[in-house]
């Protein structure tokens, strides 16, 4: 196993995919930090604490989960050439079992995603904390927050790694994750839109005059599907990543438990299916 | 010439014979077919509940996923002629680069029109009796149907280029997807910056029991000159004008399938030039 991860590690750091991963998120960083100084020296709008730049390292204002788009395409590619180039048979070859294969690539992609995020941290961190910005929420909150978030992130990983050791094409597991990583940022703003809707409204006439009263929103959500909407969006890794990027996240200990749920599962089922599977 | 035109023919039986067997065309044409079921449910739910939604509301949501679905579609299917060794194979036999491009043109082209088709059948078939029919007249229906097959060409247009030259079709679907999803985007952002109005109308509201009004204002918001003129030939491009075919109305502008000609020609001369020149190993 140590053998396997030493071989990983050293694959990914000389991947092509890793580079483009590491130049994306770096790009992404910087996008952030010149709003950031906008905002702060131009606009003079600097109505914001430092933990908003930091905590957009899990997606942009709630609504787009950047950190998922990065690493959709490259864990699939990443993967995916374990596959075309005969890594995974050279190394079932020379006396590995399926088990430390998973395992070992599982291991990386969850590294090398949390790794991508903590750069981010760490360049926006240096670069906004010098503008005196202060911290609008406790150390102690943003640390858990973060560290939500990056369990939440190795959590999508571990999905995205049972994807593509499951798929083994690489352009179709790139679809595939892609595809996913939008759809799943769609259903967050379908969902959050349902759970924002207020129970009762007023009704007003064209001169803002109060008309009917309040009367109840047929929309709002009765709390049986209210319950589903808010497991949904706490259980989907993007949905905690959204949460955690717009500071609407509430229950850490849940949202900390259902990723390592998430994990758990599904490296089971990951595994469970790869051990079933015909490698050619 | 002869040979040539008899060599085009030959390619396209044979990708034509690849398409009908590609798992990649029928997923696209199945996923198609699935948003289009379940759109029209959404709209006959809302007739039921005595919202008005028209047929055509409906009809023309297709262009706003077309260009999605064919994005995964033409790096798989061209993406395969690098991959099984397909082009090669093509080339040796004596078949020029620009008619193995060409025939590729086409038949993607051919494939999204076909991909549009499989959302346009339960729309019009079920759709119809369910929702009633149309209210535009058939010609602008088949006019604006027209302008989406062609813009749907012209992605597939661009789609192939990014395939033939690059060969590694991870990367091709990582760029079309992203492409796809950028222009659409694109043109939902600069349709709603457009449709800013120039002037905040005045308005009569009630503050503490009076009734105030509001007077007249200029709209801060409002797009005007050289910004204004960037915003709406960006908001054509293929792609991005998908957001002004969804609300089809009783005019037929020609700019937009011209835009959309004018797209495959400049890919398709840009992409020709560029595969003669490939190495293709």
């Amino acid at each position: 196993m140590r053998n396997l991860l030493h071989a990983n590690f050293f694959r990914l750091f000389h991947s092509g995919a890793f580079r483009a991963a590491v130049a994306a998120e770096f790009a992404y960083a910087l996008f952030i930090i010149g709003v950031t100084f906008y905002s702060i020296y131009i606009k003079e709008s600097g109505q914001f604490g430092l933990e908003e730049p930091l905590l957009f390292a899990f997606g942009t204002a709630g609504i787009i989960p950047v950190p998922m788009f990065i690493q959709a395409p490259f864990l699939s590619v990443y993967l995916g050439t374990e596959f075309s180039e005969g890594t995974i048979r050279n190394k079932l070859v020379s006396g590995r079992s399926k088990v430390a294969v998973y395992l070992s690539n599982w291991l990386t992609c969850m590294t090398a995603s949390v790794l991508l995020a903590v750069l981010y941290l760490a360049l926006v961190g240096a670069a906004v904390a010098p503008t005196g910005l202060p911290l609008k929420m406790p150390a102690g909150q943003l640390l858990l927050l973060a560290c939500c978030g990056l369990l939440a992130i190795a959590a999508s990983a571990a999905l995205a790694a049972m994807a593509a050791m499951l798929i083994r094409n690489e352009t179709k597991t790139v679809i595939v994750t892609l595809s996913a990583a939008i759809f799943v940022m769609f259903l967050i703003s379908f969902l959050t839109a349902r759970l924002g809707e207020p129970e009762f409204m007023a009704v007003y006439d064209e001169l803002g005059r109060d008309v009917a009263g309040m009367i109840p929103n047929p929309n709002y959500l009765q709390p049986v599907p209210r319950s589903v909407c808010r497991f949904i969006l706490d259980l989907l890794p993007t949905g905690q990543c959204l949460q955690i990027s717009a500071r609407s996240a509430e229950q850490f200990w849940r949202m900390s438990l259902l990723s390592l749920s998430v994990i758990a599962a599904s490296t089971a089922a990951g595994l469970l299916l790869f051990r079933r599977k015909d490698l050619k | 010439m002869m040979n040539a035109k008899l060599s085009i023919n030959l390619l396209l039986r044979a990708n034509f014979f690849r398409l009908w067997r590609s798992a990649s065309f029928w997923a696209a044409v199945s996923v198609m077919f699935g948003i289009g079921v379940f759109e029209l449910a959404v709209g006959v739910n809302a007739q039921r509940q005595g919202i008005p939604v028209p047929l055509d509301n409906r009809y023309m949501l297709f262009v706003l996923m077309s260009g999605v679905v064919l994005s995964a579609f033409c790096s798989l299917f061209v993406g395969a002629e690098y991959s099984d060794g397909v082009i090669r194979n093509k080339i040796a036999v004596g078949h020029s680069r620009a008619n193995l491009y060409l025939a590729n043109l086409v038949t993607c082209s051919a494939a999204g029109i076909l991909v549009c088709l499989g959302y346009i059948l339960p729309m019009t078939a079920v759709g119809i009796p369910l929702m009633g029919g149309f209210t535009l007249p058939p010609a602008s229906i088949l006019w604006f149907t027209l302008c989406a097959f062609l813009m749907t060409a012209s992605l597939c247009a661009v789609f192939t280029m990014a395939a033939l030259l690059n060969q590694n079709k991870a990367v091709v679907a990582i760029i079309c997807i992203f492409l796809a999803y950028f222009l659409l985007f694109l043109g939902i952002y600069l349709n709603s910056r457009l449709a800013e109005q120039a002037v905040i109308p005045a308005r009569e509201y009630i503050e503490n029991g009076q009734i105030l009004v509001r007077e007249a204002m200029p709209n801060p918001a409002y797009v005007q000159g050289l910004k204004r003129t960037i915003f709406e030939v960006l908001y054509d491009l293929p792609g991005c004008q998908a957001v002004q075919l969804i609300a089809a109305s009783e005019a037929r502008p020609i700019r937009l399938p011209l835009i959309s000609a004018c797209t495959i020609l400049a890919s398709a001369g840009a992409g020709l030039a560029l595969f003669r020149r490939k190495d293709l190993k």
